[in-house]
């Protein structure tokens, strides 16, 4: 009975990293600018965690993109009430939404 | 407007270019980062295979941070804008970070960094200009240039251990590894040491030996087994 074992610890290891899982939830995170959008922040940040190690793999329609256009517009409102000015990097004009 | 002050910066993080992508997002909090006290993500989109974001982050400095020359120019909040293009194919992650808010109106600092693949570890090249957007006197963006470089040269390592600490809680195999080959080559250096100077006190040619100035070779079965 012929079964599909691994040769060596570092073959193990290579096949270990090729299917990485995904970025582990347990690390503390960074609050949002503002209280209010923590929550958006994070459903958006898990989202993200699951996306990113299958973009690097090669997948390139991002799933997040509902979660993180409301994320954004709790954040860009919080950027407007703050008077900060993002966009004043790019020098072009592109104005906050 | 010419640059006005620069810093280049190479370090290493033991860990694979794909691991450090992983990471990267994760990078804050972390104990080296104290300051960093918001983060929020303002844009991303995949453009041409690459992921492009930007990140809004705020720093909340500690007052005996800044010095008496600078702290009436902005407050002890400070908003950062990093920009950071992953591109999966080429393995490479390009970041520019530069300060917005009050301090702009002396100058922009930026820092870009480049993450590439050097073997199984990551290269990190770390670059930082000053930028004067407005002229004051000379005395003080001489004096400001200089305190920005030489700060950043004080917390470049912190960075990278921040960035080092964030990796190892991900992939703590990576680090018991690495650590299990550096402890066990030290324990052989160590063995090695202890059975040469065990040979040269048994000959006495170690120090306080009796045998030192006479160069006699000892015939003994524990320095004959050694001489193998």
């Amino acid at each position: 009975m012929a079964t599909n074992q691994p040769t060596s610890e570092a073959t193990a290891d290579k096949q270990k990293q090729q299917t990485e899982p995904s970025l582990p939830a347990t690390l503390p995170s960074v609050p949002s600018l503002s209280p209010e959008c923590n929550q958006l922040k994070e459903q958006y940040d898990a989202c993200f965690k699951d996306f990113f190690p299958r973009f690097l793999q090669g997948q390139r329609t991002n799933d997040c993109d509902s979660l993180f256009s409301s994320y954004k517009e709790c954040v860009m409102r919080a950027v407007k009430a703050k008077n900060i000015h993002l966009w004043e990097v790019d020098g072009t004009g592109d104005s906050a939404k | 407007m010419a640059d006005s002050g620069h810093l280049s910066v190479t370090q290493r993080l033991p860990f694979s270019w794909e691991r450090v992508c992983l990471a990267f997002w994760r990078r804050y909090p972390n104990p080296y980062a104290k300051h960093i006290v918001a983060e929020d993500v303002v844009d991303r989109r995949i453009v041409d295979g690459c992921l492009h974001t930007r990140r809004l982050l705020v720093k909340q400095r500690s007052p005996g941070a800044l010095p008496w020359y600078l702290k009436s120019l902005t407050s002890m909040c400070e908003y950062i804008v990093e920009d950071s293009v992953i591109d999966p194919a080429a393995k490479s992650i390009v970041t520019t970070t530069r300060n917005i808010g009050l301090l702009t109106r002396l100058g922009v600092f930026t820092e870009t960094v480049h993450y590439t693949p050097c073997g199984d570890e990551t290269r990190v090249l770390k670059t930082v200009r000053i930028r004067h957007t407005v002229r004051v006197s000379d005395w003080l963006q001489r004096k400001a240039n200089n305190f920005f470089i030489s700060s950043y040269a004080k917390r470049v390592e912190d960075t990278n251990r921040g960035f080092m600490h964030v990796l190892s809680q991900m992939f703590p195999n990576v680090v018991e590894k690495a650590r299990g080959n550096y402890k066990a080559g030290q324990e052989l250096a160590r063995s090695a040491r202890q059975s040469l100077r065990d040979k040269l006190n048994h000959v006495g040619a170690g120090p306080g030996g009796l045998l030192a100035s006479r160069r006699i070779r000892c015939l003994c079965p524990v320095c004959a087994k050694s001489d193998k």
